[in-house]
């Protein structure tokens, strides 16, 4: 059925002005890959020289771009006039799946974990503030009362057997190695610190109320937090483990 | 049209309301074809306002995930959902675009095609979504309607104009049209036609729904971003619409969330008792 090769082959010149002007140009091989009947082709070729074809390029760029910028703005700000050639390198390497905007900003940060890694970004705050939004709409999608409602049956479980500790589920421990309200505070005004001391922080975000909620934690408390989130284990001395229990941060499961 | 920036509104200002419509699709998060299940994660606190919604107004539901023009796919799984949603909450009717957004690679898998894109108005085209109407008919019991979607491009040589396209379809499925009237607007300013020419050709009985909103001018086309209040041509055309429309049940506002800055309550509620005084409006003999 060449209807299906027709709309992959249209999808595709959508995502690529370079595409679309190497077809208008008549470059070799830009549609020997679909199996086009003749009126296809016509149309295709007609289609590249017509002025909405670049408004449909600009429009899938914006929608590609939205769920990027609107929930991982603050990594936006600080990439700065580096977010052009990051989404360019992004969407070079990375089909659209779907339009859910939880997906694609995990999509995006997998790719701008690799630049870090490769030192294609290299920047004092992108870790901690990608991990921090990422945090943050996690707890967002969250499906809140169905984990407290899974917390409160698994609580009556754990009173029958023996004690054993997790990290609240409604609960991310992000750590920053600035202070993160100066920091954030800044990004929310759109502006990267000049300089910001280092400094070991942790900061919590908790979604256990109805609305969204964030601490710094001292560094003793975060460390044990952090710990638990990533490798599962709690190690800590009675006193903290009670304190962190007592603020909700840690819960017991049996 | 149900946006994130109206909770607030639907409860200091129902009363501007008649009913609701809601995308339905911002009330899950989809994990994809072949997802372990639950493959539609519900978003609780979306679900929330609709459920407090329902004993008060009419929902209507109006999807974007169908895909209905998608030649390499048809995706019963979300059908079957969109079913399973009409027996929870028995929305009037449930409504679709005449475009496809989910376009199948050379492997086989689905990706998203970035942006709603029209459809060749072909006979081998009016085959396929005759069959996938039928089929989301047989499973979805409701009404359903598909909208006139807006194009940036148009293509050469079709078979049939656009509404000799969905009088044909109507014809053949019984389904209805959602008249988008900005985006006819959007497309006869775009595409240089005459939109009341548009709607002599179209079967006027078949349109159950219109939308109406506002556009901007974007990278050299006319858009249907949904920015605030509606231009004086979508209202004239919405005038001309509603007295040769004698099915027409409902009248549906749209504006992006990020214009109720501008819109405002009283912007909303300005728009909304416009739209209805052209509906209630006593009907003239259409000239």
């Amino acid at each position: 059925m060449t209807l299906a090769a027709f709309q992959r082959a249209l999808c595709d010149l959508i995502r690529s002005p370079d595409a679309c002007l190497d077809l208008r140009a008549g470059v070799p091989g830009v549609l020997t890959h679909y199996d086009l009947s003749p009126r296809e082709r016509d149309r295709l070729l007609d289609i590249v020289w017509q002025r909405g074809m670049s408004t449909n390029c600009t429009l899938y760029r914006s929608n590609r771009v939205t769920p990027i910028y609107t929930l991982l703005h603050y990594t936006c700000v600080v990439l700065g006039d580096r977010l052009k050639d990051t989404l360019d390198g992004y969407w070079a390497a990375s089909d659209l799946h779907d339009l859910e905007f939880k997906h694609e900003i995990h999509r995006f940060s997998r790719f701008v974990r690799k630049q870090i890694e490769a030192s294609a970004i290299v920047d004092p705050f992108i870790e901690e503030v990608l991990e921090f939004e990422l945090a943050l709409n996690d707890l967002r999608f969250a499906p809140r009362r169905d984990v407290l409602r899974g917390l409160q049956a698994q609580r009556e479980t754990a009173e029958r057997g023996s004690a054993s500790f997790e990290l609240h589920p409604l609960i991310r421990v992000i750590p920053f190695r600035h202070e993160p309200g100066e920091l954030l505070r800044s990004l929310a005004d759109r502006r990267v610190p000049q300089e910001l001391p280092e400094v070991e922080s942790f900061l919590v975000i908790s979604r256990v109320d109805e609305e969204l909620s964030a601490r710094t934690l001292e560094p003793a408390m975060g460390r044990v937090l952090w710990r638990l989130q990533t490798d599962g284990e709690i190690s800590s001395s009675r006193e903290i483990l009670d304190g962190l229990v007592e603020n909700g941060f840690v819960v017991s499961t049996g | 049209m149900y946006n994130p920036a109206l909770p607030e509104f639907l409860r200091t200002d129902l009363d501007a309301i008649d009913f609701l419509e809601i995308t339905s699709d911002m009330f899950w998060t989809d994990r994809g074809i072949g997802a372990s299940p639950p493959r539609f994660e519900e978003v609780e606190t979306w679900v929330d306002v609709l459920e407090s919604i329902l004993p008060q107004r009419p929902v209507t539901a109006h999807n974007i995930g169908l895909s209905i023009g998608n030649a390499g796919y048809f995706d019963l799984e979300y059908i079957a959902h969109l079913a399973a949603w009409q027996r929870r909450y028995r929305f009037p009717w449930q409504s679709d675009h005449l475009s496809f957004a989910e376009v199948t690679a050379a492997d086989g898998t689905e990706h998203h095609a970035g942006v709603a894109v029209p459809l060749p108005y072909d006979r081998d085209v009016l085959e396929m979504v005759v069959e996938r109407v039928d089929r989301f008919q047989q499973i979805v019991s409701a009404p359903f309607l598909l909208e006139n979607s807006v194009y940036f491009v148009s293509f050469r040589d079709q078979d049939m104009s656009e509404p000799e396209f969905l009088n044909a379809l109507t014809r053949r499925t019984g389904c209805g049209v959602l008249l988008d009237v900005h985006n006819l607007y959007a497309n006869a300013r775009n595409h240089g036609f005459d939109a009341k020419g548009f709607l002599a050709e179209l079967d006027l009985t078949t349109v159950v729904e219109t939308h109406v909103a506002g556009g901007t001018e974007y990278a050299g086309m006319y858009t249907d971003s949904h920015s605030g209040p509606c231009p004086q041509p979508v209202w004239e055309l919405l005038e001309y619409l509603v007295p040769r429309a004698p099915n027409l049940r409902a009248v549906t506002f749209e504006f992006h969330d990020s214009y109720y800055g501008i819109l405002g309550p009283a912007g909303v509620r300005a728009e909304l008792q416009r739209a209805r005084e052209i509906f209630a409006a006593p009907s003239v003999a259409p000239q």
